[in-house]
């Protein structure tokens, strides 16, 4: 394990069945999460991601199976070799392996919480079954949990059930019980999506000050490019099952490399002013289920080589932080220059972007 | 503007439980919405964007105020025939898709509800044909037809309550936060698919959402909530280039943007 990573994933496979047949819908996912560093997940819809988070923390599917793969977590000394996550249940993690080393944030907030408890008794009860708080204690940490999380009425929601919450409010708790416990790596799925843009910057904002202060591990998961832009050191990007480009902030953003990424990167909607038609990448992912030849994304790129429709590409390394799938980075050709409108957005903003990156 | 409304809501009150316990959720919300305009309501998490939504289909009785819907007043009892209407013009995407979809049934018959309950065919292959071409248009491979909820992606899930809702050719679609779970592409491809179902159909649609680029693209006019309180309507243009109350503008100096000094000028059409 490398020395600065508190987390890797190596080839990972997951496999789910589809009408009594098993799909592999995680092929051979490599990640690494160095400490104190925010990772953004990023990628098309359905591609994996939620199901390469909840592995972590061995909160699959039932039907689910991990056909092969390592998810090391680095031992809290650093001086022993990682603990395999994926030979252990989610029992185990939780309660021996790593009590509260990690905190995880879900995408679907309301099948989250327990919906017959109030907000206060979830987040209280993490604390005394962890920490052995007495109650009054542990509600008073429980208060400024939830109003550190920007929630305005901390009492009035502490004695309130999940239904009787916005979306919003719900999503707040949810991150308020994932930090509660301290954790040295926080998973977030979707944190943000169902909060408004000054409640999200605050959240964002909490994340880089945890970040700072006791270097807290993130993989934050999200569609929110703005977002990504914001708060991530490092993006991988994910399409079908696999990771098709990582690198640093500025490599993605201003150097992007793999067509998808491209297409991902142009299909952002401008505030400024209203498109006729948003741009899109065209075609439709991937059915894994009927079976796969070659690169899963050449179909939909007009950049595919013919060897991408026989077998898929293995990644290149363009820089010691920036790799990509893509044959296009092979040596052999030429890759094409950026898309005129991607191009044009990033433009004249990179220089005066990658020197500000550079100066921190 | 001369049109007469689809819909008119005037001072809208809308509250959740009683006593000490009185939640004001929405208070004095008045706002039209034209045959075929996208009106959206952006604002604070919390503010009651999505109790407005659930008033007007009338989930919940109006505590106060008034509902006009094609010129019918929809505030007050409802007979269950004006029930069954009403829920054929109006239909709604909600906001938590995976809480609002039925477990225990195949996708595909999610999105047939409305046509069982509306006898909306006349044999089972027309059902089954009609439920097809919505998955395809909303990007939905034809084997999710027998899958259930618990069996996709949340923004596979998403795309099933967005068909679920079109299936029906509503006069007035409450789209609650109907994208926010999918990709960028796919949702640039959704908006596309809605604008342009909207003017095929005459679609008017009230549009709750926190991305505000989004929200920018797809509406004609836009009301921003503040603590139950509908503060500031006004034309897109208007909100995004002059707005007027404090809090739309820290809600638009808040928005996180890809390439911070980004003026505009991106292009049309596919990549
Ligand atoms: N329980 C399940 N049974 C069968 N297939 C499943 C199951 N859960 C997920 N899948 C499939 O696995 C794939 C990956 O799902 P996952 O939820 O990880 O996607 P995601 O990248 O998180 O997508 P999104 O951005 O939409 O949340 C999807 O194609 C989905 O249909
Ligand atoms: N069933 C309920 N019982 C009690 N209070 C409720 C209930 N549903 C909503 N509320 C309260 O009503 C207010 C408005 O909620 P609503 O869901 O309409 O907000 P919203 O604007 O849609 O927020 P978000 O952007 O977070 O989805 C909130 O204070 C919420 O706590
Ligand atoms: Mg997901
Ligand atoms: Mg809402």
């Amino acid at each position: 394990m490398e020395d600065n990573n508190i987390l890797e994933v190596h080839n990972l496979k997951i496999s789910l069945p589809v009408r009594e047949k098993r799909v592999m819908f995680i092929r051979g996912v490599d990640l690494s999460l160095p400490k104190g560093k925010i990772l953004a997940l990023v990628g098309e819809s359905g591609s994996g991601k939620t199901l390469t988070a909840r592995s972590l923390m061995s909160l699959l599917p039932k039907a689910a199976r991990i056909e092969s793969g390592e998810i090391l977590l680095k031992s809290k000394t650093g001086d022993e070799p990682g603990t395999d996550l994926a030979k252990l249940s989610h029992a185990r993690i939780v309660n021996t392996v790593n009590a509260r080393r990690i905190g995880m944030v879900f995408q679907d907030p309301l099948t989250t919480l327990n919906p017959t408890m109030t907000v206060g008794k979830q987040l209280a009860e993490g604390y005394k079954v962890h920490e052995h708080r007495f109650a009054g204690e542990a509600k008073k940490r429980a208060l400024e949990l939830l109003a550190s999380v920007g929630l305005p009425e901390p009492e009035r929601c502490f004695k309130q059930y999940p239904h009787e919450l916005s979306g919003g409010m719900r999503q707040r708790v949810i991150i308020a019980i994932a930090l509660s416990l301290n954790p040295d790596i926080l998973i977030c799925d979707e944190p943000t999506t169902s909060l408004d843009v000054t409640i999200q910057a605050r959240i964002l904002e909490l994340l880089k000050k945890l970040q700072a202060e006791r270097q807290l591990s993130v993989l934050y998961i999200t569609h929110d490019l703005g977002v990504v832009a914001e708060i991530a050191d490092i993006i991988y990007v994910m399409y079908a099952g696999r990771i098709v480009e990582e690198g640093s902030r500025s490599d993605i953003l201003y150097h992007p490399a793999h067509p998808y990424t491209w297409g991902l990167l142009s299909s952002v909607p401008d505030m400024s002013f209203k498109e006729e038609r948003l741009i899109s990448i065209p075609g439709t992912p991937p059915d894994l289920s009927s079976g796969l030849r070659g690169d899963p994304f050449a179909p939909r790129n007009a950049w595919a080589l013919p060897e991408d429709f026989e077998e898929e590409p293995p990644m290149f390394r363009l820089s010691s932080t920036h790799a990509v799938r893509s044959r296009l980075y092979d040596g052999a050709h030429t890759p094409p220059p950026l898309p005129e409108n991607l191009a044009r957005r990033i433009g004249n903003r990179s220089s005066a972007a990658e020197k500000e990156e550079r100066h921190d | 503007m001369t049109e007469t409304p689809l819909l008119t809501v005037s001072n809208l009150k809308q509250y959740y439980g009683t006593g000490k316990k009185r939640v004001r959720a929405v208070e004095d919300v008045s706002f039209t919405i034209c045959p075929e305009e996208t009106f959206a309501l952006v604002g604070e998490s919390g503010s009651g964007k999505t109790t407005v939504g659930r008033t007007i289909i009338r989930i919940l009785p109006p505590k106060g105020g008034k509902i006009l819907f094609g010129g019918k007043d929809i505030s007050g009892k409802l007979s269950g025939e004006e029930r069954k209407e009403l829920s054929r013009k109006l239909q709604m995407i909600f906001q938590d898709p995976m809480s609002s979809l039925n477990p225990s049934e195949k996708a595909g018959d999610i999105i047939a509800r409305g046509l069982d309950i509306h006898r909306l065919y006349s044999s089972r292959t027309e059902r089954r044909e009609k439920v097809l071409s919505i998955m395809k248009e909303v990007g939905l491979p034809e084997e999710a037809f027998d899958r259930y909820p618990s069996q996709f992606s949340g923004g596979q899930r998403q795309r099933i309550a967005i068909a679920r809702a079109l299936i029906m050719n509503p006069e007035l679609l409450i789209a609650d936060e109907p994208v926010s779970a999918l990709d960028v592409s796919v949702r640039a491809q959704i908006i596309n698919l809605l604008k342009e179902l909207q003017r095929k159909r005459h679609i008017a649609m009230l549009f709750i959402a926190h991305d505000l680029a989004l929200v920018r693209q797809i509406s004609d006019r836009v009301g921003v909530m503040h603590e139950g309180k509908l503060i500031e309507t006004g034309t897109a243009e208007k909100i995004f280039g002059h707005p007027s109350q404090p809090y739309t503008k820290k809600l638009l100096d808040s928005v996180p943007v890809l390439y911070p000094e980004d003026t505009g000028s991106s292009g049309t059409g596919e990549v």
